[in-house]
């Protein structure tokens, strides 16, 4: 339905009808993407209004050569990319501003915990999600994707632009690098 | 359970998950705010528009109003003043006088009556 040209059309075109068809189509996905990498639930739901708002600014731009679906993981990727960068900066800003004595009020990391995961899991997939932080950004993105969201090699590569092979082994690593992660972790506790 | 199992179950941790569910205003509030955003757009968009159209219409109902107000010291006397001028230069006389002689008679008219008086 919703790579239906007529579909898409109406999106062009600014129906309203269709605009709420599709958020109510994506929203889930586009949340519980976002959520799972920026892991907090407020920002996850401001960055999902934003990602739609980007798509009915942007849609006259799309020009039909993926999926509706695969367009808008992107947007929703950039999204929370754009507020982990931001967090980074703000982060080093407060590093620089307590070195040389200025008030920074520091932000508490809190655990995260998914509210799609079940109760007996709970405990290991905040520890997941926490050592999720520590692997780069390509890496993590895939791993999402392919975890949390349950998409196929083929769809991820689509979204990220890169080749099949280029995924798993980006799925590789990953693996690798959260064994270590969790490896350090319990020798740590 | 050893540490090695413990980190693959911690690694599967994410496989039964679900999405979660958000509010179900959420549609809404994003249409809404999708919607009012068109709007705000549109509105600064056309707000500088209506601003510059609605000065050139001032300044061009300015400009009719001192026309319409000061016609008369616009070309269409020039050419009067012109004849006038030329009118006291034809009978030697000086600008004072330009009213009155204008009024009177030529003198020329005027001789063949000279005997009335």
């Amino acid at each position: 339905m919703s790579d239906n040209l007529e579909f898409i059309e109406l999106l062009k075109k600014g129906d309203r009808v269709a605009f709420t068809e599709l958020v109510e189509q994506y929203q889930h996905i586009v949340f519980n993407t976002i959520l799972s990498i920026v892991q907090q639930f407020q920002d996850a739901e401001d960055l999902t209004q934003e990602v739609f708002v980007q798509v009915y600014k942007s849609i006259h731009g799309f020009r039909g050569d993926s999926k509706l679906s695969t367009w808008i993981y992107r947007i929703a990727l950039t999204k929370s990319l754009e507020l982990e960068r931001k967090r980074k900066a703000q982060k080093t800003i407060g590093f620089f501003k307590n070195l040389i004595g200025l008030d920074y009020e520091k932000v508490e990391v809190k655990e995260f915990n998914h509210p799609g995961i079940i109760i007996q899991q709970k405990e290991n997939a905040s520890l997941l999600f926490s050592a999720l932080k520590k692997i780069p950004e390509n890496q993590r993105i895939a791993f999402i994707l392919i975890k949390a969201e349950g998409l196929s090699y083929m769809e991820v590569s689509m979204i990220m632009n890169k080749s099949i092979k280029s995924i798993e082994g980006l799925i590789h690593r990953a693996g690798e690098n959260l064994r270590e992660i969790l490896k350090c972790h319990y020798k740590e506790n | 359970m050893n540490t090695n199992q413990k980190i693959e179950d911690i690694l599967q941790s994410m496989d039964k998950m679900h999405r979660p569910v958000l509010s179900p205003f959420f549609t809404a509030k994003v249409v809404n705010k999708i919607f009012e955003e068109k709007d705000n757009v549109i509105f600064s968009v056309k707000k500088p528009l209506l601003i510059i159209s609605f000065s050139i219409l001032l300044l061009v109902m300015n400009i009719a109003i001192f026309y319409k107000s000061n016609r008369n010291q616009f070309s269409d006397n020039k050419a009067s003043q012109k004849s006038m001028y030329e009118f006291a230069k034809e009978y030697n006389l000086n600008s004072i006088s330009i009213n009155y002689y204008n009024e009177l008679p030529k003198r020329e008219n005027l001789l063949p009556n000279r005997d009335a008086y």
